[in-house]
């Protein structure tokens, strides 16, 4: 027996990056192991309305004000009347959410736990506590996860963070990593697999959003440096970002255009075929929490070169990554020596990355491990867990005087609201959307 | 044959399956989470770890004689217009005091040639300076001199070394501006520049700007002019402020770090995002 | 001991903005109107404080405007959601759109394997036709 699960977020597609694919392939297991998943975001253009993927994922397109980079406007109750109406129709026993920066996510929480559904939370980045951004998106994200009920995060060092951030048990939080399709990035087919000769040149390839805090800074001093002193590297960036025209005006003031080849930003598909050209994948970033794009670059038989930020070194085993100690020009160069090093004398031999990265991360191991926490919702469950009294309990000891007297009537005023909802669009006259017929198919075969 | 076999301990590691639930939590991070946050919310403040209280009413008499000698700005303002005293005289001895004071630290001339382009830049672009805002109304300048003198005190760096900006100079020069349109002789708005500029950009580089004695003189010219000018009770209010300011806020400054800000500011420097190194 | 403290003064700097204008309106909207005090010591140091700050009716107007402002911004976001940002029924985006990538097959079975219970690594759409077929049909898909 399946539950019904809504995923929430603001970033799905036709935007594309890390939590959009970690969601769509999520779901699209999820549908094959029995359960009944929908996605709901917000309006992208004229992309309104209802569509169904392939394997019948059904994706709410919610048409909502967007504030800035495709996160809503947010308004603590204004999403309740079409959240109520879409989680009644498609019957949900279980929201599951994505992202601190989306506000539809958090706010979904919050009416789901109003309504007495089960909520799970999937965090993806990393937080410090310096700037006012920050310390914002913290408090938001500590007043919304108050009543929830299992939390994920990707990383060991992102459930280091969120015990910090949000004071919640640390027996909730779970760790699953993401993961990558391991058909999509096969290396290419070599005919003489093991030898690299030590004349042939070497490419280095990155590819990423080129703003600052993923090390930009770094790259473009370390590009002239390895440059001069291997005469047979080629470079390959891909990507675009605020920091594009930087990385063009250093090729041109040390006239690498033949040794450097700036692409732009690339669709996704293309991301393999760039990787196949690389024997090496540089990612000098300040901060990571997983680095998706470390493993496929490693499936796709590349050494990688990284710095040590974040969640990193829990990623890669040692023989497939050369670390560079320091988030330093001088550090990153030495570990690239030492990655081209490694490679010309045949040390070692890429071409079983694939395999060995196929077995330690794929999808279906994702779904299943996150089946494990929505089943263990409710083995744990008790009648409390969703009573009004006890969740506004829980935000009055919360902290201080004036933030949980804050809580306080935020959550009071949802609840009226849901009661004036129930009597303005009474359930009995929602109708209940018809499920995708997996047990006609799975029966006929 | 169960029950001997020993488990391995846990590893940060994702990509192997370890024998633990994914719940698992690392207890030696538990550890380091609760001292840290015992010691931050409930333990009395070490002695060790706190800034000490004289080196933070160092720092808060600079930011004090630096407010200060703003409001001498408005004082030297409020003589030429509204008293009408010839600022001529003193411009020169002040000029002299200050060259004075640069030959005798320095031992040479301050950099004439560049002081010398800046002085007739000034004096070319007084004429201009006093004719710019004639026509706006007075209200509106007293208005925009207030905003941009709140500014100013905003945008002040308490530790000139780790300035990165010129903002807080640019602002001076704004609130200088936008008063001089108010005088009605180009020797006036020269002298009136040249005195603001000198007392709050040039003497702070010459004298050691924090010491008790130099806010000790500010601040009996400031208020002996609040009390002549403005009445008692005007002075009593920005006595008690000062005071406040003085001697109160050290103390709240160094309970405030202890008690608030112990927890998070040290755990936070792993999850930021790193500075690069750019060597 | 020379350390640079310019980051934690700027913070305390801010929470004592914060709990000044907290204190400041607290005080501002308690201070007695100048008729109460007639012939006391202190007359003229509550005139002086009276002259410098603004008008008392300013608290009343400043909580008042914050209040409905935000109760306008909540009603006028529903409604401008409802109304404007949503396309009315009859209208083409709510089935199809410029970025939508459309999984069509001719042949009916293929189809059926290949993309309607099955992943796939691309992110595709089904056509709408073909979805309504296998919702709301015959339940012939054999």
């Amino acid at each position: 027996m399946g539950c019904n699960v809504a995923m929430v977020c603001d970033f799905f597609y036709p935007q594309l990056g890390g939590v959009e694919f970690h969601i769509f392939h999520l779901a699209q297991n999820l549908l094959q192991l029995g359960h009944s998943v929908v996605v709901i975001t917000h309006a992208y253009g004229d992309r309104i309305g209802i569509r169904y993927l392939s394997s019948g994922l059904k994706v709410y397109h919610v048409p909502h004000l967007i504030l800035h980079r495709g996160t809503t406007f947010p308004t603590l109750h204004g999403t309740f009347p079409i959240m109520r109406n879409i989680f009644i129709r498609e019957q949900i026993d279980i929201v599951h959410s994505h992202g601190t920066a989306s506000t539809f996510a958090l706010e979904a929480i919050f009416h789901a736990n109003t309504m007495g559904l089960r909520t799970v939370f999937t965090d993806h980045s990393l937080y410090g506590f310096s700037n006012i951004g920050a310390i914002l998106l913290n408090k938001l994200l500590k007043f919304s996860l108050t009543n929830i009920d299992r939390i994920i995060c990707v990383s060991n060092i992102c459930k280091d963070n969120m015990i910090v951030r949000t004071d919640v048990d640390p027996a909730k939080i779970s760790v699953i990593p993401n993961a990558v399709v391991s058909e999509d990035f096969k290396p290419l087919e070599k005919t003489n697999q093991n030898v690299l000769k030590p004349s042939k040149s070497i490419t280095l390839v990155v590819i990423s959003r080129l703003y600052p805090n993923k090390g930009v800074d770094l790259l473009i001093r370390l590009v002239p440096k390895i440059c001069s002193m291997h005469s047979d590297v080629k470079f390959i960036i891909a990507g675009d970002g605020p920091k594009y025209v930087e990385l063009q005006q250093m090729i041109e003031s040390q006239r690498l255009q033949n040794r450097v080849n700036l692409m732009g930003s690339v669709p996704h598909e293309k991301v393999r075929d760039i990787m196949c050209q690389g024997d090496i994948y540089l990612h000098p970033s300040l901060t990571e929490a997983f680095g998706t794009v470390l493993v496929e670059a490693a499936s796709c038989g590349l050494l990688i070169v990284s710095t040590t930020v974040g969640g990193i070194p829990e990623v890669l085993p040692e023989h497939m990554i050369v670390y560079a100690n320091e988030t330093s020009v001088s550090s990153l160069a030495a570990a690239t020596n030492e990655g081209i090093r490694q490679l010309r004398e045949n040390k070692i031999d890429t071409s079983s990355f694939h395999q060995e990265v196929s077995q330690m991360y794929n999808w279906m191991d994702v779904a299943k491990r996150t089946i494990r926490v929505y089943e263990n919702i409710y083995q744990d469950a008790t009648p409390y867990d969703k009573n009004w009294l006890a969740m506004v309990k829980r935000f009055y000891a919360r902290d201080g005087v004036w933030a949980n007297h804050l809580y306080l009537l935020s959550a009071i005023a949802e609840y009226i609201l849901y009661i004036v909802l129930e009597w303005l669009y009474p359930r009995s006259e929602i109708d209940l959307a018809p499920k995708w017929p997996y047990d006609l198919y799975t029966s006929g075969m | 044959m169960m029950g001997e076999h020993k488990k391995e301990p846990w590893k940060r590691i994702l990509w192997i399956r370890q024998d633990y639930p994914d719940n698992y939590t690392d207890p030696e991070f538990i550890r380091h989470a609760q001292r840290l946050r015992y010691k931050g919310k409930y333990a009395w403040p070490s002695p060790t770890s706190a800034t000490p209280v004289v080196q933070v009413r160092t720092d808060l008499v600079l930011f004090y004689n630096k407010l200060l000698s703003t409001s001498l700005v408005f004082i030297a303002f409020n003589f030429i217009y509204h008293y009408k005293v010839d600022p001529l005289p003193y411009t020169i001895a002040l000029t002299v005091f200050i060259l004075y004071l640069s030959w005798k630290s320095t031992r040479r001339w301050v950099d004439l040639r560049s002081s010398l382009v800046i002085t007739f830049a000034m004096l070319t672009l007084s004429p201009v300076l006093k004719s710019l805002s004639k026509t706006t109304a007075s209200n509106s300048i007293w208005t925009l001199a207030f905003w941009l003198t709140l500014a100013y005190v905003g945008s002040m760096s308490p530790n000139s070394a780790s300035q990165t900006s010129n903002l807080s100079t640019n602002l001076l020069l704004a609130i200088v501006t936008v008063l001089a349109s108010r005088l009605n002789s180009s020797t006036q708005v020269f002298c009136f520049l040249f005195i603001c500029i000198q007392l709050n950009l040039i003497l702070p580089k010459l004298v050691v700007f924090n010491t008790r004695l130099y806010a000790l003189v500010l601040s009996t010219i400031v208020f002996t002019y609040v009390i002549l000018a403005l009445g008692l009770s005007y002075a009593v209010v920005a006595w008690c402020l000062s005071s406040f300011y003085i001697f109160v806020l050290p103390q709240w400054f160094v309970y405030w770090q202890t008690n608030y800000r112990g927890y998070e500011a040290s755990l936070s420097r792993v999850w930021e995002s790193q500075r690069p190194i750019l060597d | 001991m020379n350390e640079d403290y310019s980051k934690e003064y700027e913070w305390f700097a801010y929470y004592i903005t914060a709990t000044s204008i907290l204190i400041f309106t607290i005080i501002w909207s308690l201070l007695p109107e100048q008729s109460e005090f007639n012939g006391t010591i202190h007359v003229r140091l509550f005139q002086a404080l009276l002259d410098i700050l603004p008008q008392r009716k300013w608290v009343i107007y400043l909580q008042c405007l914050i209040l409905m402002g935000m109760l306008y911004t909540y009603l006028a976001l529903i409604t401008y959601n409802e109304d404007v940002l949503m396309p009315p029924l009859d209208n083409l985006n709510t089935v199809t759109d410029s970025q939508s990538r459309l999984a069509v097959v001719e042949e009916k079975q293929k189809f059926l394997n290949n993309f309607t219970f099955k992943e796939t690594s691309a992110l595709l759409d089904l056509p709408i036709m073909d979805v309504c077929e296998i919702l709301h049909g015959d339940n012939q898909l054999k």
